[in-house]
């Protein structure tokens, strides 16, 4: 129709100034329809890259978080690291579920292979990033997992923080004497337990601290110790807080066949306990030691008492009860290209 | 062109084309964006309330051990069979939990598979299947887990004693420990075993207490008998091939095929010594068939002023005690 009219018309010179206008306009439309084409085609390839990114980098951070990894015990470095995907999730040895703890065996075995294991299984090839871990108590020490800072032209950055509990691995509790009934106590039926003093007269005699009735008196607790614990690591007894308030309190370590009567004074610092429990056990393999902790029963003078075996020559600093247990801490993760 | 100016519309409608296909195209992306957190969200969510029955379910296992266990204490009659219900009334408590999912408008199902003896003698295991469901996310999980039975602050208490001594008189409780009275010794007479009345007044732990003194021949160290003393005064259980696991104690079984634990029944002191009686090993003492009870020499492991303190085993628990053969 437009072909049979332009060609049958004999006028042409209004025609044309009206093919021209229209051309022009449509040039225009089209110049600004290929360049608003460009504009959102170049935003949408920038958005869904930044989505992409930021995808790849919370689910994979999700699965270090919250797996083990493959094998479980991948920080034994049992297989070579390129079949393993890692993941900083604990294993509790004994139910053997996972833990919404970290393990800092694994953590320490990825910071030493930082690359091997995050390029290409954590991370695709050709991002950047630094991994640290911060705990919320800042007596304790950050753990820096990969430390690279970010150039100033990085194109896109991500971080990712989470709160997570952090298991230090330094240390192991063989007992706690805590002032406070634990939670979660039927007062009904928690006894405490009998030392071996209970039967003994005088001095040696350990009668029960009755708090609730601000009564001094022992708390005593048994637990175990082998060579390989004295051998391996250092065993000390600490308090929490380190400078106590009681200036009664006092405590004695002994097992049923060396009773003693010799109490100690709690000092501020963690005391160690490897050459009086390797005097207690002789040449046995293991042997059930008593702790007994005397306090004045004063609720406002109250503290805890720990013994933990931290690994061989941990520096005296580091022997705090906050390495017994697991640590609240903060997972900062950063991504950037 | 003409007055209708129809090349200009379908020059317009080709030149919007474009555009209509890209805001198309962005749509898209950003459903497919918002599909995709929405599937991490309840993916997510879905994993927290798996983990929820995870922590729930040894929790609420616990509890029920206890309360079956109390049941026994108080009405002396045993359970018929405690896997069984054991397995029933921590489901019961379990879909209470599932209820008020449910009625959130999630799809969960959590299934308590089996309840069974573990192991270690101190934890009973659970088996259970968790389905979680919501919107097209699903899981499905199957959870192995140990309820430990010796939790020094809230102790479970050993109910086979009060079913043996059913018929036999009254047995009291003071405070952890159990009074046998005179009906231990009844039962002993009504079996015909010789020295019956040294169980007379004999008591033993209410209470599950993992013995700290491991491994066990350290009980006969030193020979001045503290250790040994210590252990009987807190009433702790060892672990034993021959005594019956906490499940079938709940059953009123005093031996079992599984791992078990076994407890020390003491006679009450004396003036005067006598050298043989029943084995005063729990399993022994409540021996289901007449020839389990057998006897045990001696051992003094106290004494105060003229008061003798005796428990009788035989050679094969002094050797596993580390205690002197007969």
């Amino acid at each position: 129709m437009l072909g049979k009219d332009f060609l049958e018309n004999k006028g042409g010179q209004v025609l044309s100034m009206d093919l021209l206008l229209a051309l022009v306009i449509i040039s225009v439309f089209l110049g600004v329809s290929a360049n608003a084409l460009d504009l959102v085609s170049s935003k949408m390839d920038e958005s869904s890259y930044v989505y992409s990114l930021e995808r790849i980098t919370t689910d994979n951070a999700n699965i270090l978080l919250s797996t083990p990894g493959t094998p479980e015990d991948w920080e034994e470095g049992h297989q070579s690291l390129s079949m393993v995907k890692p993941g900083l999730a604990e294993v509790d040895s004994v139910t053997g579920t996972v833990n919404k703890t970290l393990s800092m065996k694994k953590i320490s075995k990825l910071g030493e292979n930082y690359h091997e294991l995050m390029d290409g299984k954590v991370l695709p090839f050709g991002l950047n990033s630094s991994m640290i871990i911060s705990p919320r108590d800042s007596s304790l020490e950050s753990v820096t997992i990969n430390n690279q800072e970010h150039p100033e032209d990085a194109k896109d950055i991500l971080i990712i923080n989470r709160t997570i509990m952090c298991d230090y691995m330094i240390a192991n509790i063989l007992t706690s004497i805590v002032s406070n009934q634990p939670s979660g106590t039927s007062s009904d039926l928690y006894k405490p337990l009998f030392c071996p003093h209970c039967n003994l007269t005088q001095n040696f005699k350990h009668p029960r601290e009755e708090s609730e009735n601000n009564k001094p008196g022992w708390k005593c607790k048994p637990f175990i110790v082998t060579q390989n614990d004295i051998n391996t690591t250092d065993i000390y007894i600490m308090t929490d807080p380190p400078q106590i308030m009681d200036e009664s309190a006092c405590w004695i370590i002994d097992s049923t066949q060396n009773i003693s009567d010799s109490p100690m004074i709690f000092k501020s610092s963690p005391y160690r306990l490897n050459e009086k429990l390797s005097e207690l056990m002789g040449d046995k393999d293991n042997a059930t030691i008593w702790v007994h902790v005397f306090s004045s029963g004063n609720t406002d003078e109250a503290f805890n008492v720990y013994i933990g075996s931290f690994l061989k020559n941990t520096s005296l600093e580091k022997v705090k009860p906050q390495y017994l247990s697991p640590q609240p801490c903060n997972f900062i993760f950063k991504v950037w290209i | 062109m003409d007055n209708n100016g129809y090349v200009m519309t379908g020059m317009s409608f080709l030149l919007i084309l474009p555009i209509i296909v890209l805001f198309m195209v962005l749509i898209n992306l950003n459903y497919a964006d918002t599909e995709s957190k929405s599937q991490f969200i309840q993916s997510e969510s879905i994993s927290n309330v798996v983990h929820d029955f995870e922590l729930n379910i040894p929790c609420l296992g616990r509890q029920v051990l206890k309360e079956e266990a109390f049941t026994v204490v108080n009405s002396k009659k045993p359970l018929f069979d405690s896997r069984k219900s054991t397995r029933d009334n921590l489901q019961l408590k379990i879909d209470q939990i599932t209820q008020s999912y449910n009625n959130k408008g999630w799809h969960v199902n959590c299934t308590v598979q089996s309840i069974s003896e573990s192991d270690d003698p101190f934890q009973v295991e659970v088996t259970s299947l968790v389905m979680v469901q919501k919107g097209k996310v699903a899981h499905k999980q199957v959870i192995h887990q140990k309820i430990p039975i010796n939790d020094p602050n809230d102790p479970l208490p050993d109910p086979m004693p009060f079913v043996k001594c059913k018929d036999y008189g009254g047995i009291s409780i003071d405070s952890s420990r159990i009074y046998y009275g005179h009906s231990l010794a009844s039962y002993l007479e009504q079996r015909g075993k010789k020295n019956w009345e040294i169980y007379e007044n004999a008591s033993s732990p209410l209470f599950i207490k993992k013995c700290p003194y491991d491994p066990f021949v350290g009980h006969g160290v030193p020979n001045t008998m503290e250790t040994l003393k210590n252990c009987l005064d807190n009433g702790f259980y060892h672990e034993s091939n021959d005594g019956a696991c906490y499940l079938c104690r709940l059953e009123g079984k005093s031996t079992c095929f599984h791992q078990g634990l076994e407890i020390f029944i003491l006679p009450p002191p004396i003036n005067n010594q006598t050298n043989s009686a029943p084995c005063s090993v729990d399993h022994v003492v409540f021996g289901d068939d007449n020839d389990d009870i057998y006897p045990g020499g001696c051992i003094q492991y106290h004494q105060e002023g003229n008061l003798i303190f005796l428990l009788y085993l035989d050679d094969s628990h002094r050797k596993k005690y580390g205690l002197p053969p007969i």
